[in-house]
């Protein structure tokens, strides 16, 4: 093999005019060059890919790279530099050299081609590399619809794997970087008060996601200027700015501030594209190019508006989630008992064990409040019919009416004369039981409402029912309560409890019961208040044996001994 | 845990008579909700609920019956009570629903007390 004649003029001749014609009809650009490197030969599909004329034309253009007319991309996004191209790799002995994806730009006019590219090495006979033929198929149609299905199948993971509101936003202007665009830009309608939260920037080149961030944080300079993303945002029509020109620059830019960033950001080509839901525009996204020299064209803008859409719904999602998650936290904190206060002169403690329904804690109708009401501290316990939300907003209103009017009126029958009127005054047909008790100095003052009755326990261990029952709240027109004194000395306790402590049921449908009850504090006369609940909780456990499936409430007061 | 609760509606001519049994809760009383629910007091101006096959009453059961006990009384409607078992009473008692409703022995005991 004579390995001094040009190799493109050798396998023409050997070949023949019959492959040298089918080769200027593929459509595959067919280059092959020398050992130096040099074009040897270019189909017609290549040399109008790269835009000469001629072969005379491409072998007289002073840089073999052509790097100074294409600026090329691997299919990561990542630029290819001379030294990845195939020739030179194949000078650095790598032998095998599969065939490679890779996007190649225009640098003067921004057009951008995707290329699928086989090289095949020709070797002389000692096994030096002869030549190279590079045969590239342009596979723009495929690539882009690859990307379009990618980034909008990965947008609708990204966007469903948060409820994070800020999340989201950032999951968004990720979504599309650098797969669509260079950089991304999203900003919500609204007030520019919090704009800072409001905006979210995402650029594939990390040092210029600082300066792109700062678009943030720079105010408009007059209020309701109009900008590209406001228009956007006013009419809900998305924008495609094919070649960005200064004039664009103005009127992307919310003011002076933002048109410096812009400048120095260099765009070539932006895509505006709104959120929205039904009628309502949440913000807008604005996909810019500018150091990849891409342009943004018509398939460009469909996938950006496919984007915008989904992006509107995960948003929302969000956002309401995040408001909901917000709403359900004070509403379980408000509905979880108020802590106990310290009592002068007495030892309390509390029990308060939601029920479990289906594997879920259920805040449910059983609640108890202690507070200092002025002359004494009261307390409160009861059970709301039912379970639920319902149940326990009605607990809410039981607790907080207690409170008011405990300062109005601080005795135990007045306070539920109170209560009752409050449930009887609301269509929802509550009823409830109550047994309220105001503190004093080694003594009780009670009255129930169709409530269990308190257990005294006396230091030999004797159990005794105080007070005796008044009618359940919420249940009757013409309800009125009498108050029980019960003298309470140190060494004896006194339990306030709910149904769902005696109604605690065995695997084998038995109930705990009174009975059981009054047995449990016989045997543990002379416990302090904390250690009997903790034993009475772990006796219903044990009772049970399994979660509990009804509310269980329970207060244990001792006086103290100085 | 077993639970077991039926309900039967029986309409007489001038009073409809509700006969419970098992254990009347939060599980079983949408049940006697709607039993009670299907009487209309235009019609009848007594029902009486038999409560002695009940095993077991929670509040939630009780408040079914305060419930139609307040509803049927706008229209001249009595809702009278078979007392059951001690747990039962006791509850009616504790929370004052036997003093308000009439509670007797046996239905024909309230039937014929009108």
């Amino acid at each position: 093999m004579d390995s001094e004649l040009p190799i493109g003029e050798r396998i023409l001749d050997g070949q023949g005019p019959v492959l040298a014609e089918l080769l200027e009809l593929v459509g595959e650009a067919v280059t092959v060059r020398d050992r130096q490197d040099r074009f040897a030969y270019a189909n017609r599909a290549a040399l109008q890919n790269l835009g000469f004329a001629s072969i005379e034309e491409l072998q007289a253009h002073p840089d073999g790279s052509l790097l100074d007319r294409f600026v090329v991309y691997d299919e990561g996004g990542k630029e290819m530099g001379r030294s990845m191209f195939p020739a030179p790799r194949a000078a650095a002995g790598e032998t095998q050299l599969p065939p490679t994806v890779i996007q190649v730009v225009d640098r003067r006019t921004g057009e951008s081609r995707w290329e699928q590219v086989q090289v095949t090495l020709l070797r002389d006979r000692v096994g030096r590399v002869a030549a190279t033929v590079t045969v590239a198929a342009d596979v723009t149609a495929v690539k882009n619809a690859e990307i379009h299905t990618r980034v909008l199948s990965e947008t609708g993971r990204i966007l469903s794997s948060s409820l994070d509101y800020q999340q989201t936003l950032r999951n968004v202007a990720w979504a599309a970087v650098p797969a669509l665009a260079d950089w991304c830009l999203v900003e919500l309608a609204g007030e520019p008060d919090d704009r800072r939260d409001q905006v979210v920037v995402a650029h594939r080149n990390p040092r210029l996601r600082d300066l792109a961030g700062q678009l943030a944080e720079l105010e408009p300079d007059e209020p309701g200027e109009h900008s590209a993303s406001s228009r956007v945002i006013d009419t809900g029509d998305s924008a495609l700015l094919y070649e960005v020109d200064e004039a664009d620059l103005e009127r992307i830019a919310r003011g002076p501030g933002q048109l410096r960033v812009l400048r120095e950001l260099g765009i070539r080509s932006a895509i505006v594209v709104p959120m929205r839901i039904r009628d309502r525009t949440l913000g807008a996204i604005s996909f810019y190019t500018s150091d990849s020299l891409r342009r943004l064209t018509q398939p460009d803008l469909e996938l950006a508006e496919q984007l915008g859409r989904r992006a509107a719904v995960a948003v929302e999602n969000s956002r309401l989630h995040t408001m909901l998650a917000e709403v359900a936290e004070t509403l379980a904190q408000s509905l979880m008992p108020s802590p106990l206060p310290a009592l002068h002169g007495w030892e309390i403690a509390a029990l308060y064990q939601p029920a479990v329904v289906d594997e879920r804690v259920e805040v449910g109708g059983d609640f108890y409040e202690v507070f200092d009401a002025g002359p004494a501290p009261l307390a409160l316990i009861g059970d709301v019919t039912g379970h639920g939300v319902a149940a326990a907003t009605l607990t809410g209103l039981m607790r907080h009416g207690a409170r008011f009017s405990g300062r109005l009126e601080p005795t135990p029958e007045a306070v539920l004369r109170h209560l009752d009127e409050e449930l009887r005054e609301r269509p929802s047909n509550a009823m409830c039981t109550a047994l309220c008790a105001t503190i004093h100095k080694r003594r009780l003052v009670l009255a129930s409402a169709g409530h269990p009755a308190a257990l005294h326990v006396a230091a030999d261990g004797s159990v005794t029912e105080v007070p005796a029952p008044g009618p359940m709240l919420g249940a009757f027109e013409d309800s009125a309560w009498q108050a029980e004194t019960l003298a309470v000395r140190p060494g004896e306790l006194v339990l306030l409890y709910t149904d769902g402590v005696t109604e605690t049921a065995s695997a084998s449908g038995e109930r705990y019961g009174v009975g059981r009850l009054r047995q449990f504090l016989s045997a543990h006369a002379g416990s302090a208040p904390q250690p009997l609940l903790d034993a009475l909780d772990a006796a219903l456990d044990l009772f049970r044996g399994g979660e509990p499936t009804d509310d269980i409430a329970a207060l244990a007061l001792t006086p103290r001994l100085h | 845990m077993q639970r077991s609760f039926t309900v039967q509606l029986q309409p007489r001519s001038d009073a409809t008579l509700i006969v419970v049994s098992g254990e009347l809760d939060i599980a079983s009383a949408p049940e006697l909700e709607q039993a009670l629910d299907q009487i209309r007091p235009e019609l009848t101006k007594l029902v009486v609920v038999d409560l002695r096959g009940l095993k077991f009453m929670d509040s939630t059961g009780l408040s079914i019956i305060v419930l139609a006990h307040q509803r049927l009384s706008k229209y001249d409607c009595e809702l009278t009570l078979v007392k059951g078992p001690p747990q039962v009473q006791r509850l009616l008692d504790l929370t004052g629903v036997a003093d308000r409703l009439r509670v007797g022995a046996e239905p024909g005991e309230l039937l014929n007390g009108r």
